[in-house]
């Protein structure tokens, strides 16, 4: 139990420095508009385990979403979308129940459950989160488009960083 | 509380979703300009609307307060107002000559009455306040009401110009006619300008106003318009109409002229005044 604990914590601090150094700084786009900002860090809150209760998976996607915040420089807004995306991670997952259930796996990890499974429960996920951030970050309706530009090009490099990251690194807990 | 604790883990993922969303909206708002700037534009748009509702309800309540500050302060106006009245005929700069001032006092109407043949009304202003009998009573720069005639300590009646007692020294304006405005009628607007001699010139519409030359109004104080004049057989001077600017029926705040050289003026008009 502690060995996944740490497994996990080391994972999530490599995680975060990833986003921090390095994602952070990519800003790329066409035009005068930026489109593509590259977030992987939600993957810390794919990978909790399965029968975790809501409260608590809330609580640490709180306090991921305010360290982000810290670095982004952006209060509020991270930990404004993982929590929307703990809420929403527990009835996606009793939607995505295989028809054995879930009895041998208790992390939802490629694994465990399946490359497949995972990607649809990823890709899910990382979109609704994406659409969630970038419409607080935006805060107006006007900009409608501008929002769903964003979501749809981020989401599709942040899916790319994360099946590479999943593929490379394979986490077994 | 470690019940609640696990009551809140077990069943309360909504209630904590709600609260976590509500405190991060609350750090987005607070802490990111644009968002703050956003936030702020549209509440103002959305509780613009109630907060007026709120406040009109609220205004209704200090209504009479308000009115009678309003009174006070037009009152101040009117005196400095009627001081640069006498001020332009340029007495100021003569040597010896009597200093103008004017004290104005706001007062309410508290009995009125228009239908007698004599009317008469009582103000809620008396002696203890500056007020004395034989002073000029106006509804703002409207029209006139009357001349006080008997105070007490805390209220004063007033001589209102519809009485047959009533006359008050007034001329057309511009034209420099002047005559007695007397009420002779029983209609609440309609006044005779007597004494307007018959090589007069002036026409229907033209404005009359105080003449100045009592020691109860001060000059060029709107009265109201000359409704008609007519001529009848062998007679020196016109019959001239005239309708009031004010509405007496609906008079309210009046405002009492006292003039602090009244006392020695009348003094020496004591032998020819008409009360």
């Amino acid at each position: 139990m502690n060995e996944r604990v740490l497994k996990y914590l080391i994972w999530g601090i490599v995680l975060l420095l990833l986003q921090i150094l390095i994602f952070k700084n990519i800003n790329i786009g066409w035009g005068d508009f930026y489109y593509i900002h590259i977030l992987v860090y939600p993957l810390l809150i794919l990978f909790l385990p399965i029968n975790i209760p809501r409260v608590y998976l809330m609580l640490i996607g709180f306090g991921v979403g305010m360290i982000v915040d810290l670095f982004y420089l952006s209060p509020g807004i991270h930990s404004s979308a993982l929590v929307f995306l703990a809420f929403i991670r527990q009835p996606l997952l009793n939607i995505l129940e295989p028809r054995g259930g879930y009895k041998v796996a208790t992390t939802p990890t490629p694994y465990h459950l399946g490359l497949n499974w995972f990607l649809t429960y990823a890709a899910i996920l990382m979109f609704l989160h994406h659409l969630f951030y970038f419409s607080i970050e935006i805060f107006t309706f006007d900009l409608m488009l501008f929002i769903w530009l964003k979501t749809i090009f981020s989401f599709i490099f942040s899916m790319l960083f994360i099946l590479a990251l999943v593929l490379i690194t394979n986490p077994r807990y | 509380m470690i019940n609640l604790f696990k009551f809140l883990v077990k069943n309360g993922a909504v209630f904590v979703f709600l609260i976590l969303q509500a405190f991060c909206f609350w750090m987005v708002v607070t802490f990111n300009e644009t968002h703050r700037t956003i936030f702020l534009h549209n509440s103002v748009l959305v509780t613009g609307g109630v907060q007026e509702k709120i406040t009109n309800f609220y205004d209704y309540w200090s209504l009479y307060h308000l009115s009678d500050s309003l009174a006070e302060e037009n009152a101040q106006l009117m005196r400095q107002l009627l001081v640069s009245y006498t001020k332009e005929r340029g007495y100021e700069n003569r040597e010896g000559a009597a200093p103008d001032s004017l004290d104005i006092f706001p007062a309410k109407i508290i009995y009125n009455s228009i239908t007698n043949r004599n009317n008469n009304l009582l103000i809620n202003r008396g002696l203890s306040h500056g007020i004395d009998k034989g002073m000029g009573v106006t509804d703002g720069l409207n029209g006139l009401v009357g001349i006080t005639s008997e105070c007490s300590e805390h209220y004063c009646r007033v001589l209102s110009i519809l009485h047959t007692q009533s006359s008050i020294s007034a001329k057309i304006k511009n034209r420099g006619y002047f005559g007695s405005l007397v009420w002779r009628t029983l209609n609440p607007h309609l006044l005779h300008l007597e004494s307007i001699p018959i090589h007069a010139t002036f026409e229907v519409g033209d404005t009359v106003v105080t003449s100045g030359y009592s020691i109860v109004f001060p000059e060029n104080l709107p009265i109201g318009t000359i409704e008609s004049k007519e001529l009848s057989q062998g007679s020196n001077f016109f019959q001239v109409d005239v309708r009031l600017f004010n509405d007496l029926s609906k008079a309210k705040y009046v405002y009492v002229i006292s003039d602090p050289q009244n006392e020695e003026k009348r003094q020496l008009i004591k032998p020819f005044m008409y009360e």
